[in-house]
């Protein structure tokens, strides 16, 4: 329970590293006693609040945290790229023209221009918007260890490597994505319905309503094609409340309720995706 | 610790050169250092926009910046808007609109509707709803203000021509 | 006075506010941004615990850490009267014998900088012995409920005029109750029905954007303070007491304020930084953060029972009604919100009997105090969704239901009380005709909903003096204690004395507010600016100008009264005179200013419930058009049109401006906003977590009409307007929700969760 209330201007002092490449990056924060950052959204209230650090360093310097590069199976989005620039960059939005699209809403327009997409990730808020919509495009994480290693992990995994988060991994495949993020602060739904080699699949994660998204692949029921996807809706999204862990009990829902928009949410996202 | 870091900035179209300690805030900088004591603190998390400031033309929390995360960069003011003492077109809307109640919030709004309108000249009621929603008002229910907004881009595109 | 059909030249319309400059360039100086040289910084440390003995606090290591010039803890409290409270003082300047509710100041410092202050804090030992808390109203009235206070604490009930009484402490945890009551309590008895319902009403956070904050500087025997209050004078007497010192040696300025919304009265900042600018011999800044003002005031969630009696055709015969407001941990206002919470319970209505009682239950939780509405609000929550549900099980429209109760123009609220000075069925017919009431058909899941907030507005017994002085040139200074908190009260009161002067408003200015030289003010408060304050400033204008026409009379050898003021001359005729030749003719070229002086306070009045008649009433007539998602329960608000009677407004943008506040702050309130408390622990403390409205709040259509229905009593016929908007919407839109979809939530927020189970309760009982 917090004692004392700090402000901007009581923040403890720390050594602030600004390094140029990922390498110098991930050998400053080896030691465990760094913190990244990058936007300030998240580290600098933590600060504020008394949270003491010994390093703060700096990833805005890093070119290569900002990079987007994309080959026919993949495209993949530095940890240090913006909300605003995932909304509005053109090659981001060619390769996933929903998610793009999506962007554009995401938080407001100041927290679009400051927030990165890693540092999104890494606060682990289950508030947030991008892990729920990485694990339903079924991304993967790439953290640079100190040692020039990359390490991938897909978003959905319960545990990530230590390391700088320096890129996510999004595969290009025909899908539709929706997420739903209409009944936040109580739930959030990302939709991706996915076709590979007239074979259909899908995901759905589920932010908001548990310590952390929660992802599970779709269960069709053997439908064959999106029509039958769609009418199929409920008993697909039925099966899916049925298999999620039951989500949290707070101040904010019960976890009854949160179930039952799962249900409903997901149901509607279907039908709607399917029918597109 | 680290050593103070030595700055140069543009503030309010003037040279600045600073030497700023890491922990320092930009907010601290532009207050403090500065005397310019428009910019506000609100929620000083981040959240409600009071602290507003415009860097390279882009809408800041400065609350939650630090000082040398602007060296090399332009930074706007709510003292920086009127030229010469003369209201720019968002500060006479706001004027003529009477759209604030309490001034707490307003320097912020006035550099988020600034930035709004340079990058979109003619915005859409939808568009300038989204952009306010960036910011919290508790005095006015936003109402007046987005009519402002409308007011001022219409006063920009009459100037123009 | 009152014709709305005279022209005014500066009253009406919108015009440029006179403090609009300072807030667009940035030049407006808040307290916050104010600096004294070698200013020290002060932080408090709080209680980590609800409800704990202190058993020990040891501040030594803290008092030697560097940049540390003062330290407080109960320990330096000697020679002063340490607790503060409006009618109970109870609250101390930092915790003495126990901690009350999570955030409870225990030590304060100043330092050089405010990370030095922190450091400090952090060195300061406490030992507390936890004691069971009571979270709740129901907890706090169990009977083994633990006490907050062992002993009396010391306070008064003031007197009450006919049917209103008060009591000091009535059982354990209850700090305060206030009951009224007219009439037989036969009538129940006359009744075809008695409804029994029982409504719940959250907890709102004030939320204004600059914190309580507070800059003192104590020397040679002067308290001089500068501060974020609306009430100067009242906080002025009440330091006074608090540091045994004498009153004409304590100075407040205060600024422009960063709005209030009620919450800025009495000590709140000001103590701490008072005692450790004394101790430190240097001035102290004393600047909360959004977190602490959380853990400071907050508006009273409330638990009404009401219980109705109606004949069958729907007319009101009684109301018996039993409001328990959670106060929090202290005192506060809330004896003040209780006295109103009870009296307004059975709203602009007719009855033959009324019988209320508002309890203030005293829990270990963030004291709660004046916020808009003041009682109003929670008591327009519950009777306006009453007598929706009585009209439903009726099977009477509500508007026409309504209309069959409603007081006319004019008539007495209650025995011994003013008259209505608006016409409440015109006012009704304002909203429903915007809102489309009764028009189109009835869609599947949407529904209209209307409600009338009430309360009666410019305070009580409030005395209210100002000073209007007028320089060789004719510049025109307004001296007056009223406080612009965003209200726009300066710019009205301009406005009317140009308008008196016959000048242009560029001519007037307000003075600073300084309390040795601003007449004295009650406070800034009960939307009485222009109905209290407004009628002293129209006095002290009017005294003004007549000591320029008697001087201009013995100038020109004529009566006052063949004179008329025209803008800096005065007229004889078809003559004009121009002031200034003759002013310096008389007095040289120095000049000479005149001044008058204007004194308002209703009369006491022993017939009147609360002492003094009600000097106004403030109605806030509301709409709303929601459509409800039956799936999910989500409600959106398709439409909301809230209306004020400004009685005759001032300025146009400046009473829309109000209303479309209050009302946003009533659509978060209905919708999604409210400080959330699990057990004593407050989960959505500050900005991250707690919902505020904001832009893509609005609904698609948002409409505010300012009525003037000529009849108030403040100057040229005008009203006050701050509050009412707010206090109708919630009901409104709880009533739209049972239009829409035939249930009915009986406690705020309206959230989707509540909504989808008494659906779901609905659908279960029909099977």
């Amino acid at each position: 329970m917090q004692t004392i209330f700090g402000s901007h201007g009581a923040i403890a002092p720390f050594q602030l590293v600004r390094p140029a490449t990922i390498n110098d990056a991930a050998a400053a924060l080896a030691d465990g006693a760094g913190a990244c950052l990058a936007g300030g959204v998240d580290l600098l209230p933590a600060l504020r609040a008394g949270r003491r650090v010994n390093r703060v360093v700096y990833l805005g310097g890093i070119h290569a945290l900002k990079a987007v590069s994309r080959t026919d199976r993949a495209i993949a989005i530095g940890a240090g790229v913006t909300h605003h620039r995932l909304a509005n960059d053109s090659e981001i939005a060619r390769a996933l023209p929903d998610l793009a699209g999506i962007w554009r809403n995401v938080a407001n327009v100041r927290v679009r221009h400051a927030a990165t997409i890693g540092g999104n990730l890494m606060a682990r808020n289950p508030q947030y918007d991008a892990l729920p919509a990485l694990q339903a495009l079924g991304a993967r994480l790439i953290f640079a260890g100190a040692d020039s290693r990359a390490q991938a992990t897909d978003a959905g995994a319960a545990d990530w490597p230590d390391g700088l988060l320096s890129a996510v991994e999004i595969p290009l495949v025909e899908r539709r994505f929706g997420f739903d993020r209409s009944m936040k602060p109580v739930l959030s739904l990302a939709v991706s319905l996915e076709a590979r080699d007239g074979k259909l699949s899908g995901r759905a994660a589920v932010g908001c309503a548990h310590q952390r998204p929660v992802c599970l692949a779709l269960d069709f029921a053997g439908a064959r094609d999106w029509g039958a996807v769609a009418a199929r809706a409920d008993a697909i999204a039925d099966a899916f409340a049925a298999d999620l862990a039951e989500p949290d009990t707070d101040w904010i829902a019960s976890g009854g309720y949160r179930s039952t928009l799962v249900r409903v949410l997901l149901a509607r996202q279907l039908t709607a995706l399917a029918r597109r | 610790m680290s050593e103070p870091i030595a700055i140069s900035l543009t503030l309010n179209g003037r040279a600045l050169r600073a030497t700023v300690a890491p922990n320092r805030v930009l907010a601290d900088l532009i207050r403090q250092d500065q005397a310019l004591t428009g910019t506000k603190i609100g929620c000083d998390q981040g959240t409600c926009g009071a602290c507003t400031v415009l860097v390279d033309g882009i809408v800041t929390a400065s609350c939650s910046t630090f000082a040398w995360q602007v060296d090399g960069k332009m930074v706007t003011t709510i003292e920086g808007v009127a030229t010469n003492g003369a209201l720019d077109p968002v500060q006479e809307s706001f004027k003529s609109r009477s759209a604030f109640q309490c001034g707490y919030c307003t320097p912020g709004m006035i550099l988020l509707a600034k930035a709004l309108l340079a990058a979109d000249p003619n915005p859409s009621r939808a568009t300038i709803r989204d952009w306010i929603s960036a910011n919290v008002c508790r005095c006015t229910g936003y109402q007046m203000i987005i009519e402002a907004v409308e007011d001022a881009a219409q006063r920009v595109r009459e100037g123009a021509q | 006075m009152n014709d709305l059909a005279v022209p005014l030249r500066a009253i009406g319309g919108s015009r440029p506010r006179i403090d609009a400059d300072l807030k667009v360039t940035g030049a407006a100086r808040y307290t916050t941004d104010l600096e004294l040289p070698r200013m020290l910084h002060a932080k408090t440390l709080r209680s980590p615990h609800a409800h704990a003995r202190l058993a020990s606090i040891d501040a030594s290591a803290a008092r030697t850490m560097p940049g540390v010039h003062a330290v407080i803890t109960r320990d330096d409290l000697k020679g002063l009267n340490p607790t503060y409270g409006y009618f109970i003082k109870d609250m101390p300047i930092v915790a003495i014998d126990k901690v009350r509710y999570i955030g409870d100041p225990v030590a304060a410092v100043a330092a050089e900088t405010e990370e030095q202050a922190v450091r400090a804090l952090e060195r300061i030992a406490v030992r507390y012995e936890e004691l069971p808390t009571v979270a709740t109203i129901e907890a706090a009235l169990a009977p083994d409920a633990a006490a907050l206070f062992e002993t009396p604490q010391m306070g008064i009930v003031p007197a009450y005029g006919v049917g209103a009484s008060g009591f000091k402490e009535p059982m354990k945890n209850v700090c305060y109750r206030f009951a009224y009551t007219f009439g037989d309590k036969a009538a129940f008895a006359r009744a075809d029905h008695v409804f029994t319902d029982e409504f719940r009403f959250s907890r709102l956070q004030h939320y204004f954007l600059e914190p309580f904050v507070a800059l003192a500087r104590v020397e040679a025997g002067q308290i001089e303070l500068w501060t974020s209050t609306q009430s100067p004078f009242a906080l002025r007497k009440e330091l006074a007491r608090v540091f045994n010192h004498p009153e004409q040696a304590i100075r407040i300025h205060v600024p422009l304020m960063g709005a209030g919304y009620g919450g800025k009265n009495n000590c709140k900042a000001e103590p701490i930084a008072i005692l450790l600018a004394k101790l430190a011999g240097r001035p102290v800044r004393f600047c909360m953060t959004q977190e602490e003002n959380f853990l400071t005031q907050s508006q009273h969630a409330a638990v009404h029972r009401l219980e109705t009696a109606v004949a069958k055709d729907g007319r009101f015969i009684a109301r018996r009604a039993r409001v328990l407001l959670d106060a929090g941990a202290y005192s506060d206002a809330s004896p003040l919100v209780a006295e109103k919470a009870g009296y307004r319970s059975h709203g602009p209505y007719r009855w033959e009997h009324v019988d209320s009682a508002a309890d203030c239950v005293m829990t270990n939780t963030t004291p709660a105090g004046p916020f808009r509405g003041f009682g109003g609000t929670q008591a327009s929550w519950a009777s306006e969704s009453q007598i929706d549900m009585i009209a439903r099980r009726l099977g009477i429209d509500p508007v026409a239901l309504r209309k069959k109760n409603l007081l006319k123009l004019r008539e007495a609220y209650c025995p011994g009380e003013s008259g209505m000075d608006s016409d409440l069925a015109e006012g009704l017919d304002v909203v429903c005709r915007e809102i489309g009431y009764g028009r189109g058909e009835k869609k599947r899941g949407r529904g209209i909903g209307i409600a009338i907030g009430f309360k009666d507005s410019g305070g009580i017994n409030k005395p209210a003096e100002a000073v209007v002085k007028v320089t060789t040139t004719g510049g025109i200074i307004i001296n007056s204690g009223s406080i612009e908190i965003g209200q726009g009260v300066h710019s009205a009161y301009t406005r009317i004395v140009a308008e008196l002067f016959n000048a242009p408003t560029e001519r007037v200015s307000y003075a600073p507010i300084n309390t040795d030289v601003t007449p004295y003010d009650q406070g800034t408060n009960a939307s009485s600016g222009i109905v209290v304050m407004g009628v002293a400033v129209e006095r002290a204008a009017r005294a003004c100008i007549d000591q320029v026409l008697a001087f201009a009379a013995e100038q020109l050898k004529c009566r006052a009264d063949e004179l008329r003021l025209d803008n800096w001359s005065v007229v004889k005729g078809n003559e004009a005179h121009p002031l200034m030749p003759m002013i310096m003719r008389k007095f040289g070229g120095t000049g000479y200013e005149f001044s008058g002086r204007g004194y308002f306070k209703a009369e006491n009045d022993h017939h009147a419930p609360l002492e003094t008649k009600c000097v106004s009433w403030e109605f806030g007539w509301g709409a709303a058009e929601v459509e409800v998602d039956e799936e999910t329960g989500k409600v959106t608000v398709l439409q909301l049109v809230v209306s004020g009677d400004a009685g005759r407004a001032i300025d146009e943008a400046v009473c829309r401006g109000q209303d479309e506040g209050a009302a946003v702050m009533g659509l978060g309130q209905a919708l999604f906003e409210g400080m959330q408390y699990e057990g004593p622990v407050l989960a959505n403390l500050a900005a991250a977590k707690y919902r505020v409205p904001l832009a893509s709040d609005l609904p698609e259509r948002f409409r505010s009409i300012t009525q003037e229905q000529g009849h108030g009593p403040g100057p040229f016929g005008s009203k006050g307007i701050g509050e009412g908007g707010l206090l109708p919407v919630a009901p409104a839109i709880a009533n739209a929700i049972e239009d829409a979809v035939g249930v009915r939530i009986s406690s705020l927020p309206l959230t989707p969760e509540k909504v989808l189970a008494a659906l779901e309760a609905k659908r279960a009982a029909k099977r």
